[in-house]
């Protein structure tokens, strides 16, 4: 059986009295897709943000690679390799394509102040290596022809793909995706689906991801996790998820009924 | 040194041939004060330009080298070079205080007005503490620097002198920031400016990096700051006030943030340009603030920027990848 990786349990945000986030419990084991879905609002990012230190949990816990990493900062928990990818804010506008993933980098550096205002040998091997792997990695991402173009300027299914050629640069371990496929076309959905695939196939990486589109999901994980207002209410593989009446329920909206909390 | 390091290290020496070749007191003065307004607008470029940190506050570490300096030289004796050091020393600890307090919570315009007011709260320390700072009279008679060679005392007191130390220090701030802003710390000052959150989730500790990034800064503008109070020789409480705070930050947004070439730019608009050009005094800040007018309205992003938008239509742009090779400019 494949390792445990991530284990959230009875994660529990309130906003203001209102449960975003209602005792959630599940399992990322290591090598697996995992898809967490469910309607607006149904508490998914801010799962994704307290599972990325970017806000606490009221209650509850999360645990990565053995260490409890509840309420942790964003950046410490990216350096145990945990990273993720945003909805909306996914490059540096302003930076070329290669320098985004160059940024990306930033956790490989192994040189001080000193090094780079002298240029030092250290600073020059590592600097060497660095833009090595942004090659190779924009490379991967079929994105080395637009290396010198301005971020901003990129299309938007580009954009996509650059925000998760800077998270693959940084070396993760498990990678969380918040809606790689929201506003793609078809064929950018596919081709989004195939890298993923090919990301987990070739270094081993974990992927955790939220989305909307459900066929993108079923295509892609093995395991899903569907939210409804914060609360969990059907685990399992694509298959099961899609005839299980709760799921059909919330998003067919045959016999629609609230659970007030 | 292969030929391109060559050429670089003789073109930073010709510059010191500048101070030979202008033998007239008047444009030594006025190249001197460019340097220095050179050198604090560096410091601020490092800040707003790289970092993304709005700061109406740089007088402050400006004003505190001067200050500073000039104490530990005229009340302590020391030489300018100590006294330099202990200045930059005393900036960088107030700086990384400022920070510490402020950076964590403080974003923006928040920051901005936050760090104005510590300007003011210097300005009212000097005025008050006047047994060390002379009040509001400020500070007179502030010795030029001096290097004391074994048999006699050299002392940097005509304009043609001052200006090689200013050059110099010129040439070292650009340097040093240069190879900053190109290293892995430039990738996270930048990183901070482009968005927090995103720098976050790589791994970069934006607050200590905005901490870092503030004490360089400091450093440097405590720098120019004695350097010019030492060339001036007279100091007073208003080295803290609004025209020193919005002087590097016009300078920046004219001559272009995040460039560093900015600065150069921005402050031969401000100070060498109208001399040359020979404006009467009264017609020289109209048309400066015409030029600057129709700058921001046509440059928004400064003219180092535009500048760099013609290089890369018409050059190698930075990244570009052929036959397997990146472009990397340094």
């Amino acid at each position: 059986m494949a390792k445990l990786l991530l284990e959230i349990s009875q994660a529990t945000k309130y906003f203001a009295g209102l449960r975003a986030v209602d005792d959630v419990n599940f399992r990322v084991f290591e090598g697996q897709i995992c898809g967490l879905i469910g309607p607006n609002g149904a508490g998914k990012t801010t799962l994704f943000n307290i599972i990325t230190g970017f806000l606490s949990p009221t209650s509850g816990k999360v645990i990565f690679n053995e260490t409890d990493i509840t309420g942790t900062a964003p950046e410490t928990i990216a350096k145990m390799h945990l990273v993720r990818t945003f909805q909306q804010t996914n490059m540096f506008s302003h930076l070329t394509v290669f320098d985004n993933v160059l940024t990306g980098t930033f956790l490989l550096n192994r040189y001080n102040l000193w090094d780079s205002i002298w240029k030092t040998k250290n600073f020059r091997n590592n600097e060497d290596e660095l833009k090595k792997l942004t090659y190779q990695t924009l490379r991967y991402c079929e994105m080395e022809h637009l290396s010198s173009t301005r971020a901003s300027n990129l299309s938007y299914g580009n954009q996509k793909k650059l925000g998760l050629a800077i998270a693959l640069a940084t070396r993760p371990q498990l990678l969380l995706l918040d809606e790689p496929a929201a506003g793609l076309n078809n064929k950018e959905t596919m081709q989004m689906a195939s890298i993923l695939k090919k990301i987990q196939k070739d270094f081993g990486i974990t992927i955790l991801l939220v989305e909307h589109d459900l066929k993108f999901v079923m295509s892609l994980c093995e395991n899903i996790v569907v939210l409804n207002h914060g609360q969990k209410i059907a685990e399992g593989p694509p298959n099961t998820i899609k005839e299980h009446s709760k799921v059909v329920e919330v998003y067919l909206g045959t016999n629609h009924q609230h659970n007030s909390h | 040194m292969n030929k391109t390091n060559l050429i670089k290290a003789l073109s930073f020496l010709s510059l010191f041939s500048i101070p030979l070749i202008i033998s007239n007191p008047y444009y030594g003065d006025v190249l001197i004060i460019y340097c220095i307004f050179v050198i604090y607008a560096l410091s601020l470029d490092l800040l707003l330009g790289y970092t993304g940190i709005i700061s109406f506050g740089h007088a402050s570490f400006f004003g505190l080298g001067a200050y500073a300096s000039a104490i530990m030289t005229l009340k302590l004796h020391l030489s300018y070079w100590l006294g330099l050091l202990i200045a930059v020393g005393i900036t960088a600890v107030v700086a990384f205080l400022i920070g510490s307090l402020t950076l964590r919570k403080l974003k923006g315009i928040y920051f901005a007005i936050v760090s104005f007011a510590i300007t003011q709260v210097f300005r009212f320390l000097v005025v008050e503490w006047e047994t060390v700072t002379n009040g509001a009279a400020g500070i007179a008679s502030i010795p030029p620097p001096e290097i004391n060679l074994i048999f006699e005392k050299i002392a940097f007191k005509s304009e043609q002198s001052y200006l090689f130390i200013v050059i110099a220090f010129v040439i070292l701030v650009t340097l040093s920031l240069y190879r900053v802003v190109n290293s892995g710390l430039g990738r996270a000052f930048l990183a901070i400016r482009e968005g927090e959150d995103l720098a976050r989730s790589i791994g970069i500790d934006t607050c200590k990096y905005k901490k870092i990034a503030l004490v360089i800064s400091a450093i440097i503008a405590a720098i120019s700051g004695s350097l010019y109070g030492h060339y001036i020789s007279a100091i007073g409480p208003r080295i803290f006030s609004l025209h020193y705070v919005s002087l590097p930050l016009i300078i920046v947004i004219v001559g272009g943030k995040g460039t560093l070439l900015g600065a150069f730019i921005g402050a031969a608009l401000f100070f060498v340009l109208p001399e040359f050009l020979g404006f009467k005094p009264e017609m020289k800040m109209v048309i400066f603030g015409l030029l600057l007018l129709m700058s921001i309205i046509y440059m928004p992003d400064g003219i180092a920027s535009k500048l760099g938008q013609i290089r890369d239509k018409f050059f190698v742009k930075n990244g570009e990848i052929k036959n397997g090779k990146v472009t990397v400019r340094n």
